[in-house]
């Protein structure tokens, strides 16, 4: 069993939102996730720069109704370290009552 | 010109605001599944074909499965354009016995119907696509609600 482990990558704000999208599905397309976190293209472009770097997403260019779109999917190894670091989240949240904060 | 983003340290984290705002992307995209009725008709119509293909004689055998194969890449398609993201039936833990019991179900139906081809009597495909038909529309629905309770209780 792999242990819980901390991913400063996919922590941070929006790409953890990016990964719990597509920890779900099997692909997503780059619009979607850019409208679910509400930023710009180059932002969201930024964030998936990033995951692509360590591995942990691939891009997928397909030309649709005439238009090209980008398709988002993660790797095994992107699989593995969502589910690591949700792990250790869940790991902290157990030793930490939760804030106020974040009931809401 | 890039911003340097903040160094993250696990001391600096609040599990709990980071497994809500988990909850909550996945909540906000994914539970907002709107497809219409027609959709899981479609689905219906699409399998029902695939069940009662197998009872055909040729060369409707042939052509039913090609349209019905067709019509589930239009389907594909279209949820695809529409929602932005695709899952395969096959994919959540919890979720894909829904799609496990169907197929199970599909195909004892495909078997009936080549029986019937075989055996008689012919017309028993009739009966054996609309049972195929109806279960898929319904298991699509049902699918979808035990996803959704899946991502809910997920992290």
């Amino acid at each position: 069993m792999t242990p819980p482990v901390f991913d400063a990558v996919i922590h941070a704000p929006g790409r953890l939102q990016i990964c719990a999208i597509l920890s779900s599905v099997d692909d997503a397309a780059f619009s979607m996730l850019r409208d679910a976190l509400e930023v710009s293209d180059s932002v969201m472009s930024k964030h998936l720069k990033q995951l692509e770097d360590v591995g942990y997403i691939k891009l997928t260019r397909a030309t649709e109704n005439g238009r090209q779109r980008i398709w988002v999917a993660l790797t095994a190894a992107g699989r593995k370290a969502f589910a690591t670091h949700v792990a250790e989240l869940n790991r902290l949240a157990a030793m930490t009552a939760p804030t106020k904060k974040s009931r809401s | 010109m890039e911003s340097e983003e903040p160094t993250i340290s696990e001391g600096d984290v609040n599990p709990h605001e980071a497994l809500a705002a988990i909850q909550a992307a996945r909540r906000d995209v994914l539970n907002v599944v709107n497809y219409p009725v027609g959709y899981d008709l479609a689905y219906g119509a699409v399998c029902g074909l695939l069940v009662a293909a197998h009872g055909m004689p040729q060369p409707w055998y042939v052509v039913s499965y090609v349209v019905a194969l067709v019509g589930l890449g239009l389907m594909v398609r279209w949820w695809r354009e529409r929602l932005g993201w695709w899952v395969n039936g096959y994919s959540p833990r919890r979720a894909r016995w829904v799609a496990i019991g169907l197929a199970a179900l599909m195909i004892g139906l495909m078997g009936v119907s080549m029986y019937g081809q075989s055996y008689g009597p012919w017309w028993l495909f009739i009966p054996t696509g609309l049972v195929g038909g109806v279960a898929a529309a319904v298991c699509g629905r049902v699918w979808i609600r035990v996803w959704r309770r899946e991502l809910e209780e997920g992290v």
